[in-house]
C-alpha cells in the first residue's frame, strides 16, 4: 500500500462521514421522485424541502471529504489519532448490548415488562461490570437489584404514571 | 396582552397549581431526581429529562412542567458534586466547577467547596429566574409581530448557532443539523398531510417522536460509551462543613451577579449552554478578580463564577423556548416535547392563552430553588456517595429506563426499536465527531422551519424575495452569513494583522 493511501485511509472516519452524507443524498433523492409536484398556490410540493436539505448535506459531505484528502496529502493530523482503540473485551460488552437491546423489543411484546425488564437490567449490568471480578453473589445481588428496578418502575409507571406495560404474548393469559 | 395586565391575579391563579402538596411533593422529587442524575457521572440533564417525561403523562400541564424544570436545574447544579469531588464533571455544565472545586476538594474541603457551589447555584438561578419572569413577557409580546419569513430563518439561525458552539468542527456541526432537520421530515408532510419516507410503514405516518430519539440518542448512546470503561471513580475526601460557607459564598456577591447575567446571556442563545456560559463566566471572573492568582487552586470566588453563571443559564433557555417556541438546547428541547404531549405550544401564544400556567411555572420554578437549597445543603453527604455507586448498577436501571420510557410515549414497541437504533447510530456518530445536541436541535425545529418556510413561500406565490426585504429577516441571515464566515474571516483578519506588523 502506497504511503499516500495509508495517509488517505488513516482519515476513515472522515471518509465514511463523507461517504455515507453522499449515500443519504442520493437515497432522498430516490425515495422522493414520485412525490407530486404540487403549486405553491396549494401548499407546494413535499418532495422539495426534504431534497433542498438532501443537497445541502451533499455538499457538506463533499466539503468533509475534501477536508479529509487535503490534510491527508499534505500530512496533517487529523481528527482520526484523537479516535481510541476499543479493548477487545469493550468490543464485546457493545455487541452483546446491542445484540440484546435490538432483541428487547420482541421480548418485550411476547415476554412482557417483568422479564423482559429484568432480563435486560440484569444483562446490562453484567455488560458493563469488570468481568474478571464477577462472583456468584454479585450476580444474585445484581439479580435482585435488577427485579426490584423492574418492579419499582412498573409501579411508578403503571399506578403514578397512569401507562400500561406490555403484559406479554407468549405467555398463557399475559400473567407477567 | 392579558399576561402583563393582570399579574398578581394570573400569580394567585398560578399559586393555586403550584402550591398544593401533591405539585409540592413532585417538586421535591424532580429536585431528588435531578440530584441523583447530576451526582453521577456519565448521566446528564438531558438524559433525565428524556426518562421521566413519559412519567408526566398522568399529571396536570402544570405539574409537569414543574417537576421536569425542578429535575433540569437540580441536575445542572448537581454536577459540580462529582466535579468537585472526583474532578470528572457531572454534567458538561460543570466543567469550570471542576478548576477550583477539586483543589479545594483535595485539602479535605470538599463540603465547603459543595456549600458555595449550592448556595452560588441557587442565587445564580434566582437571577436566571428574574430575567425570565421579566423578559419573557416582553420578548413575546414582540414575537407576535413576527412572520412566517422570520421564523424560518430564526430556526435557521438557531440551528446555525449550536454548529458553531458544538464539539467538533462547524461542519460537523451543520451536518447533525441537516441530519436532524432531514429526520424531521419523515412522516406526513405539514401541510398536505403527504406521507414522507415511510415505506409504507404505518408507524413511521406520524414521525419519529423527539423525546424517544433523545432517549436514544442521551440515554442508550451514552449506556453504549459508558460500556468502553468499566472504571469508576472512588471518593476519598470527607464532606463536612457545607452549611457553614453559607455566608463565605455572600462575599462573592459582584462576582456571583456579573457571572449570573453572563450565564443568562449566553442561555438565551440557541446551543450556547451552560458549559460555555460556566467557562465564560469563570474567565470574566479570573480577568477582574483582585486575587486571580488563587484560580485552579482552590478559589471559592472562582467555584462561585462557575456555578452561580451554568445555573442562571436555565433561566437564560427557557426565554427562547417560552417566547418563541426555539430550543436553546437539548434540554429546552424535551420540555418542548413534553409540552407538547400535554398538548400546549411554547411560543407567544402560550402567554396569551394560557398565562396562569406560565405563572405557574415561574412560581415552580422558585420553589425548586428554595428545595435545591435545602436539599442541597442538608443532605450533601449522602448524595456525595453517588458518586461512588457502581457503575454497573447505574447503566443496568438506565438501560431498564431507556426501554420502558420510549415504550411508554405511545405504548409502541417500534419506538423501543427507534429508540435502540438511534441511540447505536449516536454512538458511532460520536465516534466520527457527530454529536447529538445539533441533531436533535434539527428534529425539534425541523417542523417550525417548514412549515414557516412554505408558508412564507405559499403567500410570496414562491417568491423568496421577500426574506431579503423585510428588515428583521434580512439582519438574521447576515448573522447567519457572519456566523458561516466567521473564522475565514478570523483567519485573514489575523493574517492581514500580522502581515502589517511584519
Amino acid at each position: 500500500m502506497s504511503p499516500t493511501l495509508r495517509r488517505v485511509l488513516r482519515e476513515w472516519h472522515s471518509l465514511a462521514l463523507g461517504l455515507s452524507g453522499i449515500a443519504l443524498t442520493i437515497a432522498v433523492f430516490w425515495a422522493s421522485r414520485h412525490y407530486p409536484s404540487i403549486p405553491w398556490a396549494s401548499g407546494g410540493p413535499p418532495g422539495d424541502y426534504p431534497r433542498i436539505l438532501a443537497v445541502v448535506l451533499g455538499v457538506l459531505s463533499l466539503l468533509v471529504l475534501g477536508q479529509a484528502l487535503r490534510d491527508s496529502l499534505h500530512g496533517r493530523c487529523g481528527e482520526a489519532r484523537s479516535l481510541r482503540r476499543l479493548p477487545p473485551d469493550a468490543i464485546w460488552r457493545i455487541v452483546a448490548a446491542t445484540a440484546l437491546l435490538l432483541l428487547s423489543p420482541a421480548l418485550l411484546h411476547g415476554l412482557g415488562f417483568v422479564i423482559t425488564g429484568t432480563i435486560v437490567c440484569l444483562f446490562m449490568m453484567l455488560c458493563a461490570a469488570e468481568w474478571s471480578r464477577l462472583r456468584l453473589r454479585s450476580i444474585a445481588w445484581m439479580a435482585s437489584i435488577a427485579l426490584g428496578a423492574v418492579l419499582a418502575l412498573q409501579f411508578a409507571f403503571e399506578d403514578f404514571g397512569g401507562k400500561r406495560l406490555p403484559t406479554g404474548t407468549w405467555l398463557s393469559g399475559g400473567a407477567f | 396582552m392579558e399576561y402583563l395586565s393582570n399579574l398578581g391575579e394570573l400569580y394567585l391563579s398560578g399559586a393555586g397549581q403550584v402550591f398544593t402538596p401533591r405539585a409540592l411533593l413532585l417538586i421535591l422529587a424532580g429536585t431528588l431526581l435531578g440530584i441523583v442524575f447530576g451526582a453521577l457521572p456519565g448521566l446528564s440533564s438531558t438524559m433525565a429529562l428524556a426518562l421521566f417525561t413519559p412519567l408526566t403523562f398522568a399529571m396536570s400541564p402544570a405539574e409537569a412542567i414543574v417537576f421536569l424544570i425542578a429535575l433540569y436545574i437540580s441536575s445542572v447544579y448537581a454536577g459540580a458534586v462529582a466535579a468537585i469531588l472526583v474532578n470528572i464533571p457531572g454534567t458538561p455544565s460543570s466543567i469550570a466547577t471542576s478548576f477550583d472545586g477539586y483543589p479545594l476538594s483535595q485539602r479535605g474541603e470538599a463540603g465547603r467547596a459543595i456549600g458555595v457551589a449550592t448556595v452560588a447555584s441557587v442565587i445564580g438561578g434566582a437571577i436566571g429566574l428574574v430575567v425570565l419572569m421579566v423578559g419573557s413577557p416582553l420578548l413575546a409580546q414582540m414575537a407576535r409581530r413576527i412572520g412566517s419569513w422570520e421564523y424560518a430563518i430564526l430556526a435557521l439561525l438557531a440551528l446555525t448557532l449550536i454548529s458553531y458552539v458544538s464539539p467538533g468542527t462547524m461542519l460537523r456541526g451543520l451536518i447533525a443539523g441537516t441530519l436532524g432537520l432531514l429526520i424531521a421530515t419523515i412522516g406526513s408532510d405539514l401541510i398536505l398531510g403527504y406521507p414522507r419516507f415511510t415505506f409504507g410503514t404505518s408507524e413511521l405516518v406520524g414521525g419519529l417522536d423527539v423525546v424517544v430519539l433523545m432517549i436514544g440518542l442521551f440515554g442508550f448512546a451514552e449506556v453504549f460509551s459508558e460500556l468502553e470503561n468499566t472504571a469508576r471513580p472512588s471518593v476519598k475526601q470527607r464532606v463536612h462543613g457545607v452549611a457553614r460557607s453559607v455566608r463565605e459564598t455572600f462575599t462573592h456577591t459582584k462576582t456571583i451577579v456579573r457571572s449570573s447575567l453572563i450565564g443568562v446571556g449566553i442561555g438565551v442563545l440557541p446551543g450556547a449552554g451552560g458549559s460555555i456560559a460556566s467557562i465564560a463566566a469563570y474567565g470574566v471572573s479570573l480577568r477582574t478578580s483582585r486575587k486571580p492568582q488563587e484560580y485552579g487552586k482552590g478559589s471559592t470566588e472562582g467555584l462561585s463564577a462557575a456555578e452561580s453563571s451554568n445555573n442562571a443559564s436555565v433561566g437564560g433557555a427557557l426565554v427562547p423556548m417560552m417566547t418563541l417556541g426555539i430550543p436553546g438546547d437539548p434540554m429546552t428541547a424535551v420540555l418542548i416535547g413534553a409540552l407538547m404531549i400535554h398538548g400546549l405550544a411554547p411560543g407567544p401564544q402560550l402567554y396569551a392563552n394560557n398565562p396562569a400556567f406560565v405563572s405557574a411555572i415561574f412560581l415552580g420554578y422558585l420553589v425548586a430553588l428554595v428545595f435545591m437549597l435545602i436539599v442541597g445543603l442538608l443532605a450533601a453527604r449522602p448524595y456525595a456517595r453517588l458518586v461512588s455507586f457502581p457503575r454497573p448498577y447505574v447503566m443496568g436501571v438506565i438501560a431498564l429506563l431507556c426501554v420502558v420510557g420510549s415504550y411508554s410515549i405511545q405504548n409502541s414497541i417500534f419506538d423501543v426499536w427507534v429508540a435502540v437504533a438511534a441511540g447505536f447510530a449516536g454512538y458511532l456518530l460520536k465516534k466520527v465527531h457527530i454529536y447529538p445536541a445539533p441533531i436533535v436541535l434539527g428534529v425539534v425545529l425541523g417542523p417550525l422551519l417548514e412549515h414557516n418556510l412554505r408558508r412564507a413561500l405559499f403567500l410570496g406565490d414562491g417568491s423568496i424575495m421577500p426574506f431579503f426585504t423585510r428588515p428583521i429577516s434580512l439582519l438574521l441571515i447576515l448573522t447567519i452569513i457572519l456566523l458561516l464566515f466567521s473564522s475565514q474571516i478570523g483567519q485573514r483578519l489575523r493574517r492581514r494583522d500580522a502581515g502589517s506588523r511584519a
